[in-house]
This record gives structure tokens, sequence and C-alpha cells, in this order.
């Protein structure tokens, strides 16, 4: 019988996990497998959680992990799946999310978990293992590269 | 707006739509006993990891095992006869110490005899290897010498050329120990050891008979020390080792140089 808390884990947050790593390797495929590797870990590990935040932040912790490790794939290259072709998306939709998952991953990430997944930059500093300061130098940076790109993340 | 665009991306991206239903079953298949081995099988990292593992470990049994077939291999004795074998030892066991030992010199030559002794060669060198070897003279004799290998350094007698290497045949084993009349000079070499060697060139007519067995040295090394006193200065901490009863006329050394000079000296009625 599958764990209680893991199966609520993978009710609630599987699908933000997989966007987690999507913004890393860009393709949905090795985005879910990574997915799945990250609640294997949770129920191999099994952590005794404070909150529901803590559990979701430690997830996202373990995502960006384990995304960053694919990415190096161990000794002998590094890995670099094919990016997924999001032509399928409405263009301005496609435009968007090409601009920010082709932002250095420092801008990038925080971006995402601002916007997407509403996170303060207290709390994006906690999961970031960052000082909120430097957070939101990086928001603020992100913010600027997006506006050269696509003129901006919020309308003006 | 463009945060509203971006989480309509984001929850537009063509991702399974049973996703959490392939991963519930496939977290539900997983015993907790076969987790571990799970992670491991399925993590192409780790399958690397293991692979260059495995790779390794091969590499070190081979070369170890090839090294300890090459320090246990028998010497091929082309010339000798008889039952005898001679193999290179990694371990040379406690024998009890013979007073009367078949190395222990009856007559000690003078120091001008061993320079006017018939192939001597006469080299500055430093020992590179040395490797104990075991002799059997059937089954029941059993000996212990070294062979050791010296590079070069300066030629004062003899063909050799600086830098060459030769191997010479000591008349006990090394860095074991056991006692071995008449050895106190050689006994001391080690690897790195500078010295000024004066060993012998066998021509192929000097062995060592036992049981009606022949062992020829040169089966063993081109060349060897007639006893392991006489024929070898060695630099040490202590300053140079030599045995003081034979060279009676050195006195006052502390250098290789100086007993380079009287090496050079006491050649020049050969010249």
């Amino acid at each position: 019988m599958l764990n209680e808390n893991v199966q609520n884990a993978v009710l609630k947050y599987s699908h933000s996990i997989t966007i987690i790593a999507f913004n890393y390797v860009k393709n949905t495929a090795v985005a879910e497998d990574i997915s799945q590797d990250v609640f294997l870990t949770y129920l191999q590990k099994l952590p005794k959680f404070e909150s529901d935040e803590h559990e979701k932040a430690w997830l996202i912790r373990i995502a960006i992990n384990k995304s960053k490790n694919y990415l190096k794939a161990g000794w002998f290259k590094s890995r670099n799946p094919l990016p997924d072709n999001l032509s399928y998306l409405p263009k301005e939709e496609s435009e968007l999310l090409n601009a920010v998952i082709e932002l250095n991953e420092r801008y990038r990430l925080p971006i995402h978990l601002f916007y997407y997944e509403g996170y303060s930059i207290q709390e994006i500093a906690y999961i970031l293992k960052a000082k909120p300061a430097t957070v939101g130098t990086w928001l603020a940076r992100g913010r600027g590269l997006l506006k050269c790109k696509i003129g901006g993340f919020e309308d003006e | 707006m463009n945060e509203e665009k971006y989480k309509s991306a984001l929850n537009n991206l063509n991702v399974s739509k049973d996703f959490k239903e392939k991963t519930l079953a496939f977290l539900q298949g997983k015993s907790v006993k076969t987790i571990k081995k799970s992670i491991l099988i399925k993590n192409s990292k780790f399958k690397k990891i293991f692979g260059v593992a495995a790779v390794i470990v091969s590499l070190v049994v081979i070369i170890w095992g090839m090294s300890f077939y090459n320090s246990n291999s028998f010497i091929n004795l082309a010339n000798s006869t008889g039952n005898i074998r001679a193999k290179y030892v990694n371990r040379v066991p406690l024998l009890k110490a013979k007073k009367e030992s078949k190395y222990s010199i009856a007559v000690m030559p003078s120091e001008y005899e061993i320079f006017n002794e018939h192939n001597i060669s006469i080299f500055k060198g430093t020992v590179k290897d040395i490797k104990n070897i075991k002799l059997e003279f059937g089954n029941s004799n059993e000996y212990y010498q070294a062979v050791v290998t010296i590079k070069i350094d300066e030629v004062y007698r003899g063909s050799n050329k600086t830098g060459s290497i030769v191997k010479v045949l000591l008349p006990c084993s090394i860095d074991t120990n056991n006692w071995v009349e008449d050895t106190d000079v050689v006994s001391k070499m080690k690897v790195g050891t500078i010295g000024i060697f004066m060993p012998t060139k066998y021509d192929g007519t000097e062995y060592k008979e036992e049981n009606g067995a022949k062992l020829y040295w040169k089966d063993i090394s081109n060349y060897g020390f007639r006893d392991g006193i006489s024929y070898a200065f060695l630099k040490t901490p202590k300053g140079i080792i030599y045995d003081e009863f034979i060279y009676k006329s050195l006195n006052k050394i502390s250098t290789l140089n100086d007993v380079k000079e009287y090496v050079l000296k006491m050649m020049k009625p050969n010249k």
C-alpha cells in the first residue's frame, strides 16, 4: 500500500514538480521522468514535514537537484535533451515561455517561482538557499532581460 | 497580462494527461525492498558509476594478478642442469642463521688483489630495484638471494655505458631479518642507494653445484658480487659503508668522490 503522504503529494504537486524540471531540461518527457524520480525519493526517505508548504518546498528542492544532476549526466558527458517544440501553444504563450526558459538559470527559476508558484521573495530565498536581497536582484534582472526580449513580464 | 499568459502556457504544456495515475502506479509497484535497487538500476548515472567501478576493479585485479605472477614467476635457467628452480619471491621466510654460510669468506682478498681480479667492472650507480629470489636445489635445499637493478652513472672500468642498466646478483636477500655471514655491506642496499660498485661480469663459467645439479649464475644475472662486503661502497645517511678491514689504505673518507679518487688511484697499474 502506497504511503498516504506520498500519494497526496503526487496528487497535489506532481504538475508543479514536472514544470520545475521542465524549466531545466526543457523537455516534458524527461521532466516527467525526473518528477517520478522525485516522488520515488520521497517514498524512499519519507521525511517528516512541519507543513504542506515545507513539504512542497522540499520537493521543489529535490526536483532542482535531480534536474541539475540529469543535465550533468555523471562522469562522461553533459546531456542536453532536445527542447520541446512549443509551437502547439498560442503564439504569445510560446514566445513568452521560450523567453523565460532561455533565461539564465539564476534568473529563470526565481521568475518561475514568483510568477507561477506565487512564492514571496522570502520563500524563494528559503527554497534556493539564497539571501532575500539576492533573490530580489535576480528577479529584477530577470524582468529586465525579459523586457528586452518581449517587452516585459508585466503589463506596464 | 504576461503573468497569466505564462501560467497558461505552462498549464497547456503537452504533459501526459494520466501522469498522476502513472506516477502512483509506478510508486505502487515499488516494494520497500526494491526501492534502493530500483533507483540504482533506473538511474543511468548509477549504471555508469557501477560500470566504471567494475572496470577499475577488474583492472586492479588484473594488474595485481600480473605483478603477483611476475614476482613469483620462475626464472628461465637456460644453461643450468639438474633439479634446480629459481624464482622471484615477495616474501623471504625467517631462516636460522648459519655460521658456516656458503658465502662466508675463508680468506679475505687484499685491496690490491681485488683491483686485479678478472672481469671486475667498476662504476658509480644508483640502485633502482631490488628483487629477492629463491633458489631450490632439489626438494631439500633452498637459498634466498637478491638481484639488484643498478643504473650506471659513471664508468671507471668495464664496457658499460653511462645511463645503462645492469642487474647484479647479491649473495643474500634484502630487507629481511635473515642474517648471512659476510654480507654486511650489500645487505644495506635499498632502492635509491647510490654507490660505487665492483661486480664481476659473468662469462658463463661460474656456477654453484649441489647434489649433482649445476646452477650457472649467468642464467640469473649478467653480474654478481663475489661476496657481500668487498665489492661495494654505499652512500648512506651514516656515511660511506664499506669494509674497513679490507680497504686498509682508505681512511678519512666521507664522500663517494673520495672513494672515486681511491678507486682511480688503485686502477692505475692496470691502465
